[in-house]
């Protein structure tokens, strides 16, 4: 039986290689370990057994849920899987593929684009200005050399482009 | 004196200066020199940026670690997120010929480049290093009665063979660092999980309920206090707590009032969560 190539098929078959992709989908033997482990699953419908099923079926379902944006990167599946899949580096890819469909949540892109712009992940505001003269720190700037590296090297490798566009 | 190149990293810089400052004064009193390294930029974060663009990720944080290879120094980090990307970084450039050689041709565009010739450190690794003996040198007070509910952050101690920080399943790291200057560290289940802070710029609601879940299970087994080593859990606990929330402790500020630091100098009035009883 032929199947009909999606790109969520095509997507990670590109990012984690041939080999891999074809062991994920063999070797996950479907055991629910990781929903087990995973703080979400008992909190929300989200199950993490059931994405990597999608996954290895290439539903592009997935790259459209909210769901895909729940994980927290906590590794806690990682851990316990004993086939060796790579859950966060899949949740990963269908990340990319998601932002590259627009649609990145607004706090991520917010996050994002500060990284690109400033340097940093958090805006320095007057209050911790404030609070580290107090305590006697020193001042904090927006690093000019530090912005610039990051232009270019976010540039080159991508997540400028994926953030803002071309 | 031990010297190393000092990453605070952004969230704590920006956000939580005191943090910086505990740290400063118990290194300082452990006399472990900092060197301020200039141009770091965020390390690249490990829950919203790397998941975006691993290649981006990759470079980013290549070229931090290449900023503190050129000052000779190991880098030392005050946060888990900070530690997990860097040490991550490390751990794949060092290991992989074929990734280095890429991330170098990438680094060229900055005249940078990644040699693999040092290691990444988060404070906690430091005082493991320094070992219980050396702590208690310069410790002058002990807590009174004080129950820790210890949580280590995921970033910490997973995955577990690149962390090597405790490869034990159950990591309890940081409940020994607590007990060595005489806090009681209590036992509790989800000690491990997620404190729920990544979530809550995507689903306020359930990062909430990873938090209440964790300080229910705290309440019970009988804490009194948190003391984390993470600053991500850090706003999470300290920031978000409700009813009859429990005083949050970063593990350099338990460290600092061991060592007769003040509440003032350390400026522990900027905690969210409002306390007479530190414990001490
Ligand atoms: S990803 Fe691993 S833990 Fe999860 S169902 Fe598949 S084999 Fe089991
Ligand atoms: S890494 Fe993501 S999917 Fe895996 S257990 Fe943690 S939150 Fe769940």
């Amino acid at each position: 039986m032929s199947m009909k190539t999606t790109k969520v098929d095509k997507a990670l078959r590109e990012e984690l290689g041939t080999k891999e992709f074809t062991s994920m989908l063999t070797l996950c033997e479907q055991c629910g370990v990781c929903s087990g482990i995973c703080p979400l699953s008992k909190l929300t419908d989200f199950r993490v057994r059931k994405m990597i099923l999608k996954a290895g079926l290439g539903d592009n379902s997935l790259i459209e849920s909210p769901d895909l944006w729940l994980c927290t990167m906590c590794y806690a599946c990682l851990e316990r899987c004993r086939s060796g899949i790579q859950v966060p580096e899949i949740i990963s890819v269908l990340r990319t593929l998601a932002t590259e469909e627009g649609k990145l949540p607004d706090s991520s892109s917010k996050v994002a684009r500060l990284f690109l712009k400033t340097g940093y992940a958090f805006p320095l505001s007057g209050l911790t200005a404030k609070m580290r003269k107090e305590l006697g720190l020193g001042e904090l700037k927006v690093d000019k050399k530090a912005v610039n590296d990051v232009e270019k090297l976010t540039k080159k490798t991508g997540l400028k482009k994926l953030v803002e566009g071309s | 004196m031990t010297y190393y190149a000092f990453y605070p990293g952004c969230l704590i810089s920006a956000r939580l200066p005191f943090l910086e400052k505990s740290s400063r004064l118990v290194l300082g009193e452990l006399d472990v020199d900092l060197e301020n390294l200039d141009s770091y930029s965020c390390c690249a974060d490990p829950i919203i940026l790397k998941p975006l663009s691993f290649d981006s990720w990759l470079a980013v944080a290549a070229r931090n670690i290449a900023i503190a290879e050129d000052a000779e120094m190991d880098l030392l980090t005050l946060c888990n997120g900070c530690f997990c990307s860097l040490n991550e970084a490390n751990h794949i450039l060092k290991n992989d010929g074929k990734k280095k050689e890429d991330v170098n041709e990438v680094l060229k565009e900055v005249d940078m480049e990644f040699k693999g010739s040092i290691e990444v450190l988060h404070v906690v690794q430091l005082m493991q290093e320094m070992g219980q003996e050396r702590i208690l040198e310069k410790v002058e007070k002990r807590p009174n009665g004080l129950r820790v509910g210890a949580h280590h952050g995921c970033h910490l101690i997973r995955p577990r063979d690149v962390a090597q920080i405790d490869d034990k399943r159950r990591p309890t790291v940081l409940d020994e660092l607590v007990s060595w200057v005489g806090a009681e560290p209590v036992s509790y289940a989800e000690d491990l999980l997620c404190c729920g802070g990544g979530l809550m710029g995507v689903d306020e609601k359930t990062g909430a309920s990873m938090l209440s879940s964790i300080l229910d299970k705290m309440r019970s087994a009988g804490a009194t206090h948190i003391v984390t080593p993470c600053p991500y859990c850090f706003v999470q606990f300290d920031y978000r707590q409700e009813e009859d929330p429990f005083p949050v402790l970063y593990l350099m500020e338990l460290y600092g009032l061991s060592m007769g630091f003040s509440p003032d100098e350390m400026g522990l009035k900027h905690h969210r969560t409002k306390t007479e009883d530190w414990g001490f």
